[in-house]
């Protein structure tokens, strides 16, 4: 994970070297259809929505091995891009990328979803790659309290480029993992970074559902928010919302509430 | 009495300390996971005097700042004598915290090998178990509260505002 976020994550000095795009292209292409069409003759694709998406990832990953060259976010962006293009224009199969039970999450204008939601409720292409690049960049991640991670530092180049595009993201991916700890931890790890603002409304959206969470380690993560946000909405938050059964977690929630309203009132006077 | 400071993230030890408290047992996650040596099989640890209120606020402050976010920090103490007696050495090493005033109280405890490394949990442990059941939160520090302590110390001129790391915005 770490050799494909030193891709992600540098280098803006080859931005305008299509060129990686497309060699990238034509070595992937074989590779990628051959195995394509072997899930496909394994009828894997319908037992599992994710084989198509793990084989553009194993793909991509394998050969980016092999390019030097092939550095930028930019590119990677474009290369996920035209990979998903490539697959919507040749593939029936391209709805059970999007189908089954990530249809209210993640939607292509070239399917019919059985469900109709507002647009802005919907993932673009771009948005659901990010979904997926995030997604799979937590679960590989280490997050380590008081260190940035690398989940964040992709995060935050979606967040500078288009917040509310970056939040609606973060904001699909814990909802839909809910029932993951790592996943909820790394997006609770990452929204600690910002303040209140910089993530509202998603931001204590999300923070009072992780607070129903049965696991500590999310509840522990929560802490970290709560902690970075230290004003009145986080007060009010953790004293009228949030309570734990954990006593160490409950008397470190009840201390932060004092710390915070110590840090308030120096800021005040 | 010396005392060494240690930063650790206390959920590690906290979840796994039943274990030592009833059967004396030392699990190795928290030391896999918490206790990482550096290339030279060291561990960073800050000294400070027993009783000495004033430099022990600071190194927790100095110590918090040799991360990268202003996040909550989990300490241990260790007692120096106990690390001497087990025979492992403890060197003199200028830290690399932004604070410059204080690096000179930074350690590390060297030439490491893995039998070391249970010594070191079990101070760690002995000290999370007793002090988690007098205060369970005394071995965290809040980010509320480092901002607090780092307003007092920029007051008290131990150090400037500019030499904090560019993610600890204390506004």
């Amino acid at each position: 994970m770490s050799e494909k976020f030193s891709v992600l994550r540098g280098v803006r000095k080859l931005n305008n070297k299509h060129d990686d795009t497309s060699k990238f292209e034509e070595l992937n292409r074989n590779n990628y259809y051959t195995s394509y069409s072997n899930n496909i003759e394994r009828n894997e694709v319908n037992s599992d929505k994710r084989s198509i998406y793990s084989t553009y990832n194993e793909s991509i990953r394998e050969k980016y091995d092999n390019l030097d060259t092939f550095k930028s976010l930019e590119s990677y962006s474009i290369i996920f891009n035209k990979i998903l293009n490539l697959h919507s224009e040749n593939s029936s199969q391209s709805k059970y990328l999007i189908n089954d039970s990530n249809k209210t999450l993640i939607k292509d204008s070239s399917v019919d979803s059985d469900i109709d939601l507002p647009s802005s409720n919907v993932l673009n292409a771009i948005e659901q790659q990010n979904y997926f690049v995030l997604e799979s960049m937590i679960k590989n991640d280490n997050f380590e309290v008081g260190y940035e991670s690398n989940s964040l530092r992709f995060f935050d180049t979606l967040y500078k480029d288009n917040r509310d595009s970056s939040l609606k993201v973060i904001n699909k991916l814990f909802i839909a993992s809910f029932s993951s700890v790592k996943v909820v931890v790394g997006v609770l790890h990452i929204l600690s970074s910002y303040s209140y603002e910089k993530v509202d409304p998603n931001g204590a959206t999300i923070a009072l559902a992780a607070s129903l969470h049965q696991s500590d380690l999310v509840k522990e993560a929560l802490l970290l928010v709560f902690e970075k946000w230290s004003n009145e909405d986080a007060l009010r938050l953790l004293l009228d919302n949030v309570k734990f059964e954990n006593v160490w977690l409950e008397k470190y929630r009840l201390n932060l509430i004092n710390d915070i309203e110590e840090l308030l009132n120096e800021t005040t006077s | 009495m010396k005392l060494l400071l240690r930063k650790i993230e206390k959920p590690k030890w906290e979840f796994h300390k039943s274990e030592f408290e009833e059967d004396g047992v030392i699990t190795p996650y928290p030391v896999t996971n918490d206790l990482k040596t550096c290339e030279s099989n060291t561990l960073s640890v800050w000294e400070f005097d027993e009783g000495d209120e004033k430099l022990f606020k600071s190194l927790l402050v100095t110590l918090a700042t040799t991360r990268n976010k202003l996040q909550h920090l989990d300490y241990a103490i260790i007692r120096k004598d106990n690390i001497l007696q087990s025979e492992i050495s403890i060197t003199d090493e200028e830290g690399n915290s932004p604070l410059k005033k204080f690096n000179s109280y930074h350690r590390n405890l060297s030439n490491l090998k893995i039998d070391d490394l249970k010594i070191i949990s079990k101070e760690i442990l002995e000290y999370v178990c007793s002090k988690s059941n007098e205060d369970p939160i005394c071995l965290r520090i809040s980010a509320p509260k480092l901002r607090i302590m780092m307003k007092e110390m920029i007051e008290n001129g131990d150090f400037d505002i500019s030499e904090l790391p560019t993610g600890f915005d204390l506004t």
